[in-house]
């Protein structure tokens, strides 16, 4: 069965799809595992990432993004959810030369919208707001969990803000990465995803659970290591857990997210900064694979 | 007794200067190798004492330990270093007779830059408490290096506030804000 990794923040701009698309590549070649990218963000910057603009044009013009996966399913209309996917996506290549297993359900501009629809379908069977919210979300988990027996790591990666696509993926994750810039704003939005990740209503409710126990671990991406941002992290340590690795500020990085048209080895696609990336996918897979055991 | 020194140029003096700066806790990795690089520019051979800087390891690293990025506190509770041309604190005159500089092999190491980021003043408020952060504050016994960590750290001093004492507490009521402002942020 699949674990479930969620990328998530409630800010924008923090590295969400690229941490997203990072671990998906090095869980893929590195790891060797069969990985599902499922981009619940209407930006759709994962989807541009792995396929870039023509893929995710033909994907969108055969009516297979996530948005006509939740519909067509939503309303029994998808004779096979597989077909939604887009496999050996990315430009990659593993050792042997060939694209790694690594599948997407590509995003769409029209999530929001789609989520709205859902929405006003489930209202039809009920007029309690909280209830139909409820069976919205239920329904989206299950949706999120269909393809779980047929991948080992499935990476949601989240859309910034609050959607039932979002907190159906909060709920679904085994582990939901929090990354962040390490500035004043995203300190703050670290504090209100946290409470959201683990359905707490107060700093004090939060600070209950013991920071090994907590279901999320933060990143901090693109750091300087300048004073202030040292002492930012060392401020956000004090509340949540935090991943010992670190994405730092890099040119490589930036470049490896344009997407090529001829495939390259994951080392030469992350340049220097790919002792980086291996440092955070060991992390990473340790983590889950501490959780799978407990 | 003599102390052993040894001449170093080229490649030998660009690796002990990437080491003694790296080994400082004040600067990050990109000031660090600014500085080896400006000295190796600048400075074509020079005597260091034995044994050679160079054999310690750098304390930055891309991938760190979650604990805690903050290097010690040492620089910010040193008092200034008193350089030639600067009065001393306690009324002596500076010798008349004293050489203008000292063989480069009897200098002493220069004492790092203050780092006003050396701790955070949000973790030391929340870790030890207000008493212990004026305490710690009012250790570094320097009005200037004070009003450095404010400014860095984004807590504010009112105008009248004069004196290690007064402007101590300022910068912890201003901390004590900061931790308000990011409680009501997540409320």
């Amino acid at each position: 069965m699949a674990q479930f990794l969620a990328v998530a923040n409630r800010k924008g701009g923090v590295g969400k799809s690229t941490i997203s698309v990072m671990l998906a590549h090095a869980f893929a070649v590195w790891g060797g595992k069969r990985v599902l990218l499922m981009d619940l963000d209407s930006q759709c910057n994962a989807s541009l990432i792995l396929q870039g603009g023509e893929g995710w044009l033909a994907a969108r013009k055969a009516h297979r993004t996530i948005a006509d996966y939740f519909l067509d399913v939503f309303d029994e209309a998808a004779d096979n959810p597989r077909e939604y996917l887009v496999h050996r996506v990315g430009d990659l290549r593993d050792m042997s030369g060939k694209a790694p297993a690594l599948s997407l359900l590509p995003g769409s501009l029209l999530l929001e919208d789609a989520q709205g629809e859902l929405y006003l379908k489930e209202a039809r069977q009920s007029k309690d707001p909280e209830l139909v919210s409820s069976r919205v979300r239920g329904r989206l988990e299950r949706m999120l969990r269909r393809f779980e027996g047929s991948y080992d790591i499935v990476l949601l990666d989240c859309a910034p803000g609050l959607s039932f696509a979002a907190l159906a993926a909060l709920k679904t994750a085994d582990l939901v990465l929090v990354p962040f810039r390490p500035d004043y704003v995203s300190q703050l939005a670290v504090d209100r995803v946290a409470l959201l990740i683990e359905s707490k209503r107060t700093g004090a409710d939060l600070a209950e659970i013991p920071l090994d126990m907590r279901r999320y671990a933060c990143l901090a991406n693109a750091m300087r290591d300048t004073g202030r941002e040292r002492n930012i992290y060392d401020e956000i340590s004090l509340d949540h857990p935090m991943l010992a690795s670190r994405i730092p500020m890099s040119a490589a990085i930036a470049d490896a997210f344009d997407y090529r048209d001829t495939a390259v080895t994951i080392d030469d696609k992350y340049g220097d900064a790919t002792p980086a990336v291996r440092g955070l996918y060991e992390e990473v897979a340790s983590r889950l694979t501490l959780r799978l055991a407990a | 007794m003599t102390k052993r020194t040894k001449v170093l140029s080229g490649e030998a003096a660009r690796k002990y200067f990437r080491a003694l700066f790296a080994a400082d806790p004040g600067q990050t990795p990109v000031a660090a190798s600014r500085l080896a690089d400006t000295c190796v520019r600048e400075i074509a051979e020079l005597r260091v004492r034995l044994p050679v800087v160079a054999s310690r390891t750098s304390s930055h690293a891309t991938v760190t330990p979650a604990k805690s990025l903050t290097p010690p506190a040492v620089a910010s509770t040193t008092p200034p270093v008193k350089t030639p041309e600067e009065p001393a604190r306690d009324g002596a005159e500076p010798d008349p007779v004293a050489p203008q500089s000292a063989p480069a092999a009897e200098t002493p190491p220069p004492e790092p830059a203050f780092d006003p980021f050396a701790f955070s003043l949000i973790v030391a408020l929340r870790r030890d408490g207000p008493v212990a952060l004026l305490a710690r504050l009012i250790a570094i016994d320097d009005v200037a290096r004070l009003r450095d960590i404010a400014k860095a750290q984004h807590v504010g001093i009112p105008a009248g506030a004069d004196g290690v004492d007064a402007i101590a507490a300022a910068i912890v009521a201003g901390t004590e804000r900061r931790v308000a402002h990011r409680e009501a942020a997540a409320s």
